[in-house]
C-alpha cells in the first residue's frame, strides 16, 4: 500500500505547488465537498412529502385503486367522506375500509349516502368507527352533509358510535360502501 | 300553435313524474335502520333488539301490529306513510316469516297514517308486555 500513499502525497503536493489559492480547481473541490454535506443535515423530511398533496405531515397521497372510486382517501374532500366527522383511518394506520391494528370496528354505525362524482350515483356509506385506542389525532375531517340534530340520533355524527364495540374509546372513522341507493322507480 | 301547446301540456300530465326519488324498501332499511339493527336485523344483544326471526311474532298478539308502526324507530323515521308501510311489509317478509302466513294482510298507507298518529308513551313497558304475551303463546 506504500505506493498508494506515495502517489497520493505526490499528486496532492504537485497540485498544491502548481495551482494558486484562487484557482478554479480548489473552489470547485470545496463546492463539491460542501454541497454533498448539505443533504446530510438533520431536517424534517416528512413535512416535505406533505407538500406533494398530503393533508397531514407525513401522510403521503393515496388512492383506492378501484376503478370508479376517484380521489384520495387520505384527503377530507374524498367523495365517501361527505358526512364524516372524525379522524380519517386512512391517516391512522388503517384505510377508508379498515381499522388500524389494535382497534376494533364498531358494528353499530351510522349510515348515509354520498354522491360518487365518477358515475353520478348515490351510494350508501357506512361510517363505522374504530375503537379501542386513544384518538388518532391526524386528518380531522368534519363535513356534516345531511348531518341531523341529536333528536334524530341515527344520523347524527356527533354521537360516539363506539357504543357497539367492547371499548367505547374512539380512535378514527372509516367510510365503507354498502351499495347503490336504488330508488323504487328503477 | 296554441293547440300544440295544449296537447303538449296534456301529455305532461299523462306521464307520472320520472324524477321520482323514493327509495326502494331495502335501501330505506339500509339508510334508516341498518346502522343499529345490522344488515340481517339481528341487532346487538343487550342494547338493540333482534328482529331476525322475531318480527312476525308481534302480529300474533293484540297490540303488536300497532306497536311495529308506533315504535319510535318506525314512527320517527324520516319516511312518509306509504314508504313506512312498504318498509314494514318488506321487513316482515325478508327478516321474519311474517308474510308466509296466509292470514297476513300487508300494511297500507292509510293504516300506517292512522296508527302513526298515536304516540306510544311507554315504549319499553309496551314491548315487554307484548314479548311476554307471545312467549306465553308458544
Amino acid at each position: 500500500m506504500k505506493w498508494l500513499d506515495k502517489l497520493t502525497v505526490n499528486s496532492s503536493r504537485r497540485l498544491a505547488q502548481n495551482s494558486s489559492r484562487r484557482s478554479f480547481i480548489t473552489r470547485f473541490g470545496t463546492a463539491l465537498v460542501g454541497g454533498a454535506a448539505i443533504p446530510l443535515l438533520p431536517v424534517a423530511r416528512a413535512s416535505a412529502s406533505s407538500s406533494g398533496g398530503g393533508m397531514y405531515p407525513g401522510v403521503a397521497a393515496q388512492e383506492s385503486g378501484v376503478k370508479g372510486d376517484p380521489g384520495d382517501p387520505s384527503q377530507c374532500d374524498y367523495w365517501r367522506y361527505c358526512a364524516i366527522d372524525g379522524f380519517l383511518c386512512s391517516c391512522c394506520g388503517g384505510t377508508q375500509n379498515s381499522c388500524p391494528p389494535g382497534t376494533e370496528m364498531s358494528p353499530i354505525t351510522w349510515i348515509g349516502t354520498c354522491l360518487n362524482p365518477e358515475d353520478g350515483k348515490s351510494y350508501i356509506i357506512s361510517y363505522n368507527d374504530c375503537c379501542g385506542t386513544s384518538s388518532c389525532g391526524r386528518c380531522l375531517c368534519n363535513r356534516n352533509e345531511r348531518d341531523t340534530p341529536i333528536y334524530r340520533a341515527q344520523t347524527n355524527n356527533d354521537t360516539n358510535w363506539c357504543l357497539g364495540a367492547s371499548s367505547t374509546v374512539y380512535t378514527c372513522s372509516t367510510a365503507i360502501v354498502l351499495g347503490v341507493a336504488t330508488d323504487s322507480a328503477s | 300553435m296554441a293547440t300544440v301547446f295544449r296537447i303538449f301540456a296534456l301529455c305532461l300530465l299523462c306521464f307520472p313524474a320520472t324524477s321520482w326519488t323514493a327509495m326502494e324498501p331495502r335501501t330505506n332499511y339500509m339508510i334508516n335502520c341498518q346502522g343499529c339493527h345490522l344488515a340481517d336485523g339481528r341487532g346487538k344483544a343487550g342494547s338493540v333488539p333482534s328482529m331476525k326471526g322475531e318480527l312476525h311474532k308481534f302480529l300474533t298478539v293484540p297490540g303488536g301490529r300497532e306497536f311495529l308502526v308506533q315504535v319510535p324507530g318506525s314512527a320517527n323515521a324520516p319516511l312518509n306513510d306509504a314508504e313506512l308501510a312498504e318498509l314494514l311489509n318488506w321487513m316482515l317478509g325478508s327478516m321474519s316469516s311474517g308474510t308466509s302466513n296466509n292470514n297476513f294482510s300487508p300494511y297500507t298507507e292509510a293504516e300506517v297514517k292512522k296508527l302513526r298518529a298515536k304516540v306510544l308513551v311507554d315504549v319499553m313497558k309496551t314491548r315487554e308486555r307484548l314479548v311476554r304475551q307471545f312467549a306465553e303463546n308458544k
